[in-house]
C-alpha cells in the first residue's frame, strides 16, 4: 500500500497545530510559554529589534506570518488580505479555521503596508519576517511598534527561519522548534512511505501560454519537493544556467521546455487550465508529460500553499501533492 | 519634368520590391532562428516532412505562427500609424490615440471578470468589440461640436476616453486576481502563445482596414494642405474623417486584440517611411505597412537572441529599440511638417 504514510503524517501535523492552539488559549500559563523570558532581541536585515514584554496585539505582514502565529496559539489583530489563493474573503484556506473576523482586521497591502490602518490597531509588535519592504517603510513601521523585518534578501525567508523568528518574538521558541521538528518529521514520514521518490529527479516549473519558468534550488517550492525525497534534475541547472541571475527562478524560452528531462515534472499552469497545458504542442513534447509523470496544477489555493510555505500550508499542500506525486512516480518508473 | 517623375516612380516601386525581399528574408530568419538551435536541414524537414519531434513542434507550433502574426500585425500597426498621423497632422500621434488600445484592454479584463472568458479566441472577439466601441465613442465625443471634428478635438476625446477606460481597467484588475492574470498576460505585447485561430479571426478586420486606408489615401493628401484648402479643393471632410477613423480602428483593434499593445511601430514607422516617400500617402501607406512588418518581425527575432535561453517579448524589445530610434529621428531633422 503505497500511500500508507500520508494520513499518519498529516494526523501528526494536525495534532501538532492543535496543541499549539491549546497552549495559547491559557494566556501564558502552559509549558509552551516557559521559554519566554523578555526582553528578546531578534536580528534582521535592518538591524536588531528588541521586544520588552510578551506582545498581546500582533500585526503580521508579508507571507505566511499569520500561519505561525496561529500555530503558536495566538491570534493577530491585523493580517494581510490575500487576493491570490484567499478566495472572496481574502483568507487563505488553511487559516480559515483559525480566522475570527471579530478579532482580526484584514489589511489591504496591495500598495505596501497601510501605515494608518496598522497604527489604528495599536499593535505591540509587527511581524514581517517574510517581506520585501525597504528601509524607509521599516522606519515608518518601527515608529508604530517594534518591527521584526525579514532576514537577508527580500522575499527569501525559509519557513524554518520564519517559524523560529516569530517563536522568539512571541516568547515561544521551544514551541516554535517543536513545530519545525514536527513539520520536518511529517515530511520525512512522507519520504519514508514513498521510497521510490528517492530514485527520482524532478523539475518545478510554471507553464504559461507565452512564458515558461524553472524554479531553482533556493526556491521554497523546490525545497519542499526535495524534503519529500526527490532530487532536483541536473537539466534544470543546465538550462537555467546562462539565463536569469535570480537564484529562485529562471525564465526559459518555450522552444526549450522539452529539454527538461526530469523523471517527474511539476508544472504550475499559469493563466491556463491543466488540460490546456497538456495539449499545448510544445509542452506535450516534455518527456514527463508524454509519460504521464507530470503533475500539472491549476488550483489557485494549492498554488498559494506551495508558494508560501509554512507550518500550516505544508500539511494543506501535502494533501493534494503526495497522491499526485506518487501517481506520477509510478508512470516515471514504468 | 515628366521624366523625373517617372524615374521617381520607378525608384519607389523598386523600394517596395526591396522591402518585400527584406521582409521575406526576415520571415525566413524568424523560422530558422530561435532560443533552440535547430540545424537548417531539420528546419527544412520540419516544414516539408514533419514527424512530430521536438524540432518539428518548435518550428510548426511556435516559429511559423509567430512569424505570420508578426507580419500581419506589423502591417496593420504601420498603416494605422500613417493614417492617424495623416488625419491629425500630428507627428506624435500613434494608433492608440483614439482610445482603441484602452478599449481593447478594458474588454479583455471585462471578459474575464464578468463573463469568465479566459484569454484565447473568446477574448480576442471581446477585445475587438471593446476597440470598436471605444473608437466610436471617441469619434462621437470628438465631433460633438459639429463640423466633423478637428484633429485636436479627436485627440482630446481620445485622451479622455483612454484615461477613463484605464481607470476602469485598473479597478477590475485590482479587485480580482484572475482578471489581473489575464490582463498581465495580454498587456505584455507578445507574438507567442496566441492560439492559431486568432490570426484567422482578425484577418477579415485587417483586410477591411487596409482597403479603407487605400481608399482614404488621396483624401489624406488633400488634407495635408490644411482643412480650408482641402475644402476649397472640393474635399468633403466628414466622410474622409469617418473613413480614416474606421480604418485605424479596424487595423489597431485587430492588432492589439491578437498581441496586446505593441508600442512604437505605429509611431516610428510612418516617420521612416515619410523620409523615403515624402508626403504622398499613396506611397506612404504601403511603405509604412511593409516597414512595420519588417520592424516587428526583426524585433521579435532579436528578442529571442538577446536573452537565450530566455526570451524578451517583442513589446519590450520595441520599447527598448523604439525610444532611441525616435529620438534620433527627431534630432536628425525637424519632423516632416504635417
Amino acid at each position: 500500500m503505497r500511500f500508507r504514510g500520508v494520513p499518519a503524517a498529516l494526523a501528526a501535523l494536525t495534532v501538532l497545530a492543535g496543541c499549539g492552539s491549546g497552549g495559547g488559549q491559557g494566556g501564558g500559563t502552559s509549558a509552551a510559554t516557559s521559554s519566554g523570558s523578555f526582553p528578546v532581541s531578534i536580528e534582521h536585515t535592518f538591524g536588531s529589534t528588541t521586544i520588552d514584554a510578551e506582545p498581546a496585539r500582533i500585526v503580521v505582514l508579508g507571507w505566511s506570518a499569520q500561519d505561525v502565529v496561529y500555530a503558536l496559539g495566538e491570534t493577530p489583530v491585523g493580517m494581510p488580505s490575500y487576493s491570490y489563493g484567499g478566495g472572496d474573503d481574502g483568507v487563505l484556506p488553511w487559516d480559515a479555521e483559525h480566522f475570527d473576523r471579530e478579532r482580526t482586521t484584514l489589511l489591504d497591502t496591495t500598495d505596501g503596508p497601510p501605515l494608518e490602518d496598522i497604527a489604528a490597531l495599536r499593535p505591540d509588535v509587527i511581524l514581517a519576517t517574510y517581506e520585501g519592504f525597504d528601509r524607509a517603510t521599516y522606519d515608518d513601521l518601527s515608529e508604530i511598534a517594534p518591527t521584526v523585518a525579514y532576514p537577508g534578501e527580500a522575499w527569501t525567508t525559509s519557513w524554518e527561519d520564519q517559524t523560529a523568528m516569530i517563536g522568539t518574538a512571541l516568547g515561544r521558541s521551544d514551541q516554535a522548534q517543536q513545530l519545525i521538528d514536527g513539520t520536518k518529521a511529517a515530511l520525512r514520514q512522507v519520504a519514508d512511505a514513498h521510497p521510490q521518490f528517492a530514485d527520482l529527479t524532478f523539475a518545478y516549473t510554471s507553464m504559461g501560454a507565452d512564458a515558461f519558468y524553472l524554479y531553482l534550488g533556493q526556491d521554497p517550492r523546490v525545497r519542499l519537493i526535495e524534503a519529500l525525497g526527490l532530487t532536483l534534475d541536473p537539466s534544470v541547472d543546465a538550462l537555467a544556467g546562462a539565463g536569469d541571475t535570480s537564484t529562485f527562478y529562471s525564465q526559459v524560452s518555450l522552444e526549450r521546455a522539452p529539454e527538461i528531462t526530469a523523471d517527474v515534472v511539476i508544472g504550475f499552469a499559469d493563466g491556463l487550465t491543466a488540460s490546456q497545458v497538456e495539449t499545448q504542442p510544445i509542452y506535450a513534447q516534455i518527456p514527463a508529460v508524454q509519460r504521464k509523470s507530470a503533475v500539472i496544477l491549476d488550483d489557485e489555493e494549492f498554488g498559494a500553499a506551495v508558494s508560501s510555505v509554512s507550518v500550516l500550508s505544508i500539511p494543506f499542500a501535502l494533501g493534494t501533492l503526495v497522491d499526485r506525486l506518487a501517481s506520477a512516480a509510478g508512470h516515471a518508473q514504468a | 519634368m515628366a521624366r523625373a517623375r517617372g524615374s521617381r516612380r520607378r525608384l519607389l516601386v523598386g523600394g517596395v520590391l526591396a522591402l518585400l525581399v527584406l521582409l521575406v528574408l526576415a520571415a525566413l530568419a524568424s523560422i530558422v532562428v530561435g532560443a533552440r538551435w535547430i540545424p537548417l536541414a531539420h528546419v527544412w524537414s520540419a516544414v516539408v516532412a514533419p514527424t512530430g519531434g521536438h524540432d518539428d513542434v518548435v518550428v510548426r507550433s511556435l516559429r511559423v505562427p509567430r512569424t505570420g502574426l508578426g507580419v500581419v500585425v506589423g502591417v496593420a500597426l504601420g498603416v494605422a500609424g500613417a493614417v492617424i498621423q495623416g488625419h491629425t497632422r500630428n507627428p506624435l500621434a500613434d494608433p492608440g490615440l483614439l482610445g482603441v488600445s484602452a478599449g481593447a484592454a478594458f474588454a479583455v479584463c471585462l471578459a474575464v471578470y464578468a463573463f469568465d472568458i479566459p484569454s484565447g479566441t473568446g477574448s480576442v472577439a471581446f477585445a475587438l468589440g471593446g476597440a470598436l466601441v471605444a473608437s466610436v465613442v471617441v469619434f462621437a465625443l470628438g465631433t460633438l461640436g459639429g463640423g466633423g471634428g478637428t484633429p485636436v478635438t479627436l485627440a482630446l476625446a481620445g485622451a479622455a476616453v483612454t484615461a477613463f477606460l484605464g481607470a476602469l481597467t485598473n479597478a477590475l484588475v485590482l479587485s480580482d486576481a484572475r482578471t489581473l492574470d489575464a490582463y498581465r498576460f495580454w498587456a505584455v505585447g507578445s507574438l507567442v502563445g496566441r492560439p492559431d485561430a486568432v490570426l484567422v479571426q482578425i484577418l477579415p478586420f485587417l483586410v477591411a482596414g487596409l482597403l479603407l486606408a487605400a481608399v482614404n489615401a488621396p483624401a489624406l493628401n488633400t488634407l495635408q494642405l490644411g482643412e480650408d484648402v482641402a475644402r476649397g479643393l472640393g474635399q468633403r471632410l466628414g466622410p474622409a474623417r469617418v473613413l480614416g477613423v474606421a480604418s485605424v480602428t479596424l487595423l489597431t483593434g485587430a492588432a492589439v486584440s491578437a498581441t496586446g499593445p505593441i508600442a512604437f511601430v505605429g509611431l516610428v514607422v510612418p516617420h521612416v517611411a515619410r523620409a523615403i516617400t515624402g508626403p504622398d500617402h499613396r506611397w506612404l501607406i504601403p511603405y509604412s505597412g511593409l516597414l512595420g512588418a519588417l520592424l516587428l518581425v526583426v524585433s521579435d527575432v532579436a528578442g529571442r537572441l538577446i536573452a537565450v535561453p530566455a526570451e524578451l517579448p517583442v513589446g519590450l524589445v520595441l520599447a527598448l529599440v523604439g525610444a532611441p530610434v525616435f529620438i534620433a529621428l527627431v534630432r536628425r531633422r525637424t519632423l516632416a511638417a504635417l
